[in-house]
């Protein structure tokens, strides 16, 4: 059985794009969809892996709405949508949500391959953050992304976009060991405690996006 | 310099001026118009009664025989001299000019002055004999009461009158302050119509008919590149995400409804990366907002004034640090922006910050941009701070429910 996925989107004509590209997507299965806040609270939720939810919802909020799914089900993890860069909202999430809930640009989710990953990340607890929006962030002057190498930011932005070590050595040619000790670089360097309760791979992408503009 | 800190001009613009002349001269009016009717009453009703009643009587007390039409005639020409007494003392000494304790002496003054001068009046002319002593005193007494009551009721009238007068100018301001108010309101909405459209016909709607145009030109070309179509994309998103956005935020900040801070976030969040802002503004604002949400008004207004702050410090100011503070006293809303920047050109004020004060004006708030007060070590002035304060609105209609408390 594949990962299955609840659509709550108000626009109709993105809904049925969306709905037409995880359908056909090996793996996803569509097992509910919703076009209001109002529809997508009375979901069923027992079978719901991931919600993949506009942040703009014509009755409500969509992160409002995905706190309120994961209060009924806490296994359920939230893939957000938005048209415009949103993703500063995300850093109102409390710490120990922030691990459970990914984010996408409407634009990104048209592509099948970047929503079906980041629903099939979603789905085994890695929290991606879009590429695309985390391509044209520059650090903030000052702040604590400013002392990082240029390699360890690099490694920060793929690692905030969802990547594991060895997904990260292979888009930037390196061997993993190396990956390993960048992503320990930059953990020391933000203050991240690797023992913290709180993953600190959503820690240091938190941190990235907090930053960064 | 950059001061450009002006005096609230609200006093002389919603107080309208009233003449103290004017209502002086109308307090004597009422007054004496008062004395005037009431006292003409008395006399005519004295008058008459005398001679009805008394006709009978104060002929046996002349001892003379007289006919009721002269003796009414006589009569009412004293009292009508005796109502000129009171209403000449009255003028004279003004005693709605003076204090409540000044006005019952001289009240009692001019009433028995009328008295006397009755009394005086009828003894003179033969109404009464000269055995009738106890009678002339009695009229003394009965004249100076009814001039005293004549002159109470003229004073309690004008007191009543002034009340309902300052009554009605508060009304009056209050409505003028609301139609101000209204008024400025739909300006501001106009103005932002006229943006919107300008900005959609000028910007928008040219940025489509270029993509438009491409995308022609890219069907008519055989085998089209991935590249041009790709190029096209970016145009596209040009408009959706840069283009769109603003003219969104022009008419609804981002995240408003949410509240202050995450619309202060939004706006952050689309500086360039190399503007650092303080972290003071989170704490600040949610703490302006944690026992109850701003009235949406109030927030709007204040998120404007921060947008307006961070827009000139950029645009005119070249800062590269900008600092946002928050804080909420005695139902005074405040807001700070401080930047290091070159402060605006002398004698300029952006046209947004003067709507933004006439706004504040409206609702008893106020605007100042001076030069920061903090100088750099080497006493150059560097930097603007932004101050205005407004007294925060009671809430109208209930806010929009926040389920998520931002950080």
């Amino acid at each position: 059985m594949g990962v299955r996925v609840c659509v709550v989107e108000d626009q109709p004509l993105y809904r049925q794009m969306l709905t037409g590209l995880l359908g056909a997507a090996p793996g996803v299965v569509v097992e509910a969809t919703a076009d209001s806040f109002a529809e997508a609270i009375r979901v069923e939720l027992r079978s719901v892996d991931v919600a993949l939810v506009d942040v703009h919802l014509g009755d409500g909020d969509g992160i409002d709405l995905g706190l309120a799914l994961r209060r009924r089900r806490p296994e359920t993890a939230i893939v957000l949508l938005s048209a415009s860069d949103s993703s500063h909202r995300l850093l109102a999430l409390p710490a120990s949500e922030r691990g459970h809930w990914s984010y996408l640009s409407k634009t990104s989710a048209l592509s099948a391959s970047s929503l079906v990953g980041a629903i099939a990340s979603a789905a085994s607890g890695r929290s991606v953050i879009d590429r695309s929006v985390l391509e044209g962030r520059a650090p903030v002057r000052s702040g604590p992304l400013d002392t990082l190498t240029a390699r360890q930011l690099e490694v920060l932005r793929l690692l905030s976009a969802g990547l594991t070590n060895a997904a990260i050595a292979e888009e930037l040619g390196i061997a993993v060991r190396s990956v390993d000790n960048h992503v320990n670089a930059v953990y020391e360097a933000l203050g991240v405690a690797a023992t913290s309760r709180v993953n600190p791979r959503v820690s240091a992408a938190a941190l990235f996006l907090e930053h960064s503009r | 310099m950059t001061a450009i800190a002006r005096p609230r001009a609200s006093g002389d613009r919603h107080q309208p001026r009233h003449d103290l002349r004017h209502d002086l001269r109308d307090d004597r009016r009422v007054l004496l118009g008062t004395v005037a009717v009431v006292g003409l009453l008395f006399a005519a009703a004295t008058s008459v009664q005398s001679v009805m009643a008394l006709g009978v009587f104060s002929t046996s007390l002349r001892a003379v025989d007289s006919s009721p039409v002269v003796e009414i005639a006589a009569r009412t020409a004293i009292n009508l001299g005796t109502v000129a007494v009171v209403l000449a003392l009255t003028a004279l000494l003004a005693p709605q000019r003076r204090r409540l304790a000044l006005q019952l002496p001289m009240l009692a003054g001019i009433a028995l002055a009328a008295g006397g001068a009755r009394a005086l009046a009828q003894w003179s002319s033969g109404l009464y004999s000269e055995a009738a002593v106890p009678v002339l005193l009695a009229e003394v007494g009965t004249t100076t009461a009814a001039s005293g009551v004549t002159l109470g009721i003229g004073l309690a009238l004008l007191a009543l009158w002034r009340r309902l007068r300052t009554e009605e100018r508060v009304r009056l301001n209050s409505q003028l302050e609301a139609l101000e108010a209204h008024r400025e309101l739909h300006a501001e909405e106009l103005r932002v119509r006229r943006d919107v459209a300008e900005e959609l016909h000028g910007t928008v709607q040219s940025s489509l008919v270029i993509v438009e145009a491409r995308l022609l030109a890219l069907a008519e070309t055989p085998g089209s590149d991935a590249e041009a179509l790709a190029s096209v994309a970016e145009a596209v998103r040009t408009v959706r995400d840069v283009e769109l956005r603003e003219l969104m935020t022009g008419l609804y900040p981002a995240d408003l409804d949410r509240g202050l801070v995450p619309a202060v976030r939004a706006l952050i969040a689309r500086l360039p990366a190399s503007i650092v802002v303080d972290d003071e503004f989170a704490e600040s604002g949610m703490r302006m907002e944690a026992d109850r949400p701003l009235p949406l008004e109030d927030r709007l207004l204040v998120f404007r004034l921060v947008e307006e702050a961070v827009t000139n410090a950029l645009r005119h100011g070249g800062a590269q640090r900008i600092r946002i503070a928050f804080a909420h006293a005695g139902g005074l809303l405040t807001v700070t922006v401080d930047d290091d920047g070159r402060g605006l050109p002398a004698n300029a004020t952006p046209s947004g910050l003067d709507r933004l004060r006439r706004q504040l004006d409206g609702r008893g708030g106020t605007l100042t941009v001076s030069p920061r007060a903090d100088r750099r070590a080497d006493g150059v002035a560097s930097g603007t701070t932004l101050t205005a304060s407004l007294p925060r609105s009671s809430p109208a209609r209930p806010e929009p429910a926040v389920t998520l408390s931002a950080p």
